[in-house]
């Protein structure tokens, strides 16, 4: 695991699950989301249709990423991607603009993001966590 | 991680792990398993997260744990925990994400000699007529007072549509409506998830199976249940979709602000609970039976669209193409019931994720057809191998709060079962084995191979051993769809 930041599917028997890292609490959300749409198998069209901002608050940074991680799942179900263009997390609060585009195909139904061996922490100054979603 | 050396000897089927293990366990877990089951169980957390469980507030008895058990998220699938219905809590994650997520089973007169060169057709037929997979169902979307109503009235929604009989809601579990659903509690975001998406089985571990009795067990429960040898079956899995996946979330996320306020101490916070009879405890309960109503009516649609397809190819060859129902059950639900309590009869709220209601005879909550003989038991197994279809017994109520295993239960992960085998070569298996299979996936149809399940024969085995249930048939799978 020498990149600086990046996602990778862990075992899990009935559900999946992932471990992402990287060297900012912003850059793991980011890799957090790419690690969701990859696990869900997606495909979409290469277009932008809009461009959309999101600001999210909540009481720790986990349930902020759980928060997050939840409102693109809400979205998946509506038929969209949303790739950040910028993505801040100040304390507990997540500002971002993001380019929406339309999905075209999802392999993998991902029902839930849980929280379950779900802790942010630093370590030699990269932020890692485990998040096991149901599917 | 749980070692062999922690758990306590009941009987060869019955396991205990003390409270006495961990500080903090209000009450012993008790696991329903051969030593062999038991064994596999120690290879991923299902068993810790049962630990885990067992910090629940306000639980009564034992956390039990079924011979399907395998990891979960929070609480472990294959897991039953009560609470009291006074004092207790209710926990969103110890119900899961796809709220009722059950089991439908449809049986016919119809002999597999008679249909066998059709099987192909009607697997097609069934494919076509039933959406699988993600998104839509097989309804139009609804609007958002016609949801409301179909999360209240639950598949009797369907009836008022015209795609039920009585016969099915008479069958269903809870009649197939949950009261005290109240659809203001339910999301903006869970309703416009369900609107479109009614009647449509879903992905995942989701499937229709069309299958044929093989062995006949108990011949008089057989005959009550309409199960006759060499006939054919149909079986539904599935649940309440993305509005129930919606209601969880909503009500994981609230409940972790009252994990504050309640001063509660979990050692996961997947499994947040709030007092049952606070305002957040009966506002989940309200939604999780709105969510459980979708689901229902959910199946219910789908065995109306299953039957008229049924009928309209067989009909050509077979003298009495009609798929009567057996029964419908939960697997995912929390239910106020009524059970008895180291010799007191109290109001529990039974969180069963994974797990199967077993009532046994003579209980009020079984339909009149069954109450002679115990409520129907159904374990599907893992496409490839044989159903079961089993009788709630007597012991079942005062040893499991009336419940058993839900299926055969996982033992390898989708990430190693895509190692294991191609699509391709998995229906090439199947179809060798007189197995038909359609799949919108091929990669999610390997995830579901039969190779990542338990045997379905052993987790069964336990269960009877256990005296929680009876053997009453068992169902040869002829054709598969994986949504």
């Amino acid at each position: 695991m020498k990149q600086k930041q990046g996602f990778k599917e862990i075992e899990h028997t009935a559900d999946v699950a992932m471990h992402v890292w990287a060297e900012t609490l912003p850059a793991l959300f980011h890799q957090a989301a790419l690690g969701l749409y990859a696990l869900a198998e997606i495909e979409m069209q290469e277009a932008p249709v809009v461009s959309r901002s999101l600001c999210l608050e909540a009481q720790d940074v986990e349930t902020l990423l759980v928060i997050f991680l939840s409102e693109l799942l809400f979205q998946l179900d509506r038929g969209a991607v949303l790739q950040a263009q910028l993505l801040e997390v100040d304390g507990n609060t997540l500002t971002g603009i993001f380019m929406e585009k339309k999905i075209t195909q999802i392999h993998r139904e991902i029902k839930a993001v849980t929280y379950h061996r779900l802790h942010v922490v630093k370590e030699n100054s990269v932020f890692r966590t485990d998040i096991v979603l149901d599917v | 991680m749980v070692k062999l050396n922690d758990v306590r000897r009941i009987s060869d089927f019955e396991w205990v792990i003390p409270k006495s293990l961990r500080s903090g366990m209000k009450t012993d877990v008790r696991i329903i398993a051969s030593r062999a089951i038991l064994e596999k169980s120690l290879n991923d957390l299902a068993l810790e997260q049962a630990i885990n469980a067992a910090f629940l507030p306000g639980l009564v008895g034992e956390v039990l744990v079924m011979p399907d058990v395998h990891q979960g998220y929070g609480f472990p699938i294959g897991g039953v925990a009560a609470t009291d219905a006074k004092k207790g809590v209710i926990s969103p994650g110890a119900i899961g994400y796809d709220i009722n997520c059950g089991v439908r089973l449809l049986a016919s007169q119809v002999e597999f000699q008679e249909a066998h060169p059709l099987i192909n057709e009607l697997l097609q037929g069934l494919y076509d007529a039933v959406p699988s997979g993600l998104g839509r169902g097989g309804l139009p979307k609804l609007q958002k007072t016609q949801l409301e109503k179909l999360m209240h009235e639950g598949a009797g929604w369907a009836k008022q549509v015209g795609f039920a009989e009585d016969s099915d809601l008479e069958l269903t579990e809870d009649q197939g409506k949950m009261n005290g659903a109240d659809p203001s509690k339910v999301s903006a975001r869970a309703v416009e998830r369900g609107a479109e998406q009614v009647g449509s089985l879903g992905a995942g571990n989701h499937f229709i199976e069309v299958s044929m009795v093989e062995d006949v067990y108990d011949p008089e429960s057989a005959r009550v249940m309409g199960l006759e040898k060499s006939c054919l079956c149909l079986m539904i899995h599935s649940g309440s979709r993305g509005l129930g996946h919606q209601v969880c979330s909503d009500y994981v996320q609230e409940f972790q602000k009252a994990q504050r306020q309640y001063a509660y101490n979990l050692p996961d916070r997947e499994l947040a609970c709030a007092p049952l009879l606070s305002k957040e405890g009966q506002a989940y309960l309200a939604a999780m039976r709105c969510a459980a109503n979708y689901a229902f009516c959910n199946r219910q649609v789908m065995s109306h669209l299953a039957r008229q397809t049924f009928e309209r190819i067989l009909a050509a060859r077979c003298k009495r193409p009609y798929l009567r129902m057996v029964y419908d059950l939960a697997h995912n639900i929390g239910k106020i019931e009524e059970h008895w309590v180291e010799k007191e009869k109290m109001q529990v709220c039974v969180h069963r994720k994974g797990a199967t209601r077993a009532f046994g005879p003579g209980v009020p909550e079984v339909p009149i057809r069954y109450r002679q003989i115990g409520q129907p038991v159904l374990i599907p197994g893992s496409m490839g191998t044989f159903s079961w279809v089993l009788a709630g017994k007597s012991e079942a109520m005062l040893k499991t709060f009336g419940s058993s295993c839900h299926g055969a239960g996982r033992v390898f992960s989708r990430k190693g079962a895509r190692k294991l085998m191609r699509g391709s070569q998995l229906i090439q298996d199947l179809h060798r084995r007189g197995i038909a299979v359609m799949a919108g996936s091929l990669a999610g149809l390997v995830e579901e191979a039969p190779e990542v399940y338990k045997d379905v024969d052993e987790v069964v085995e336990s269960v009877v051993q256990a005296g929680i249930v009876k053997k009453v048939v068992k169902l040869r799978p002829l054709a598969v769809i994986k949504g």
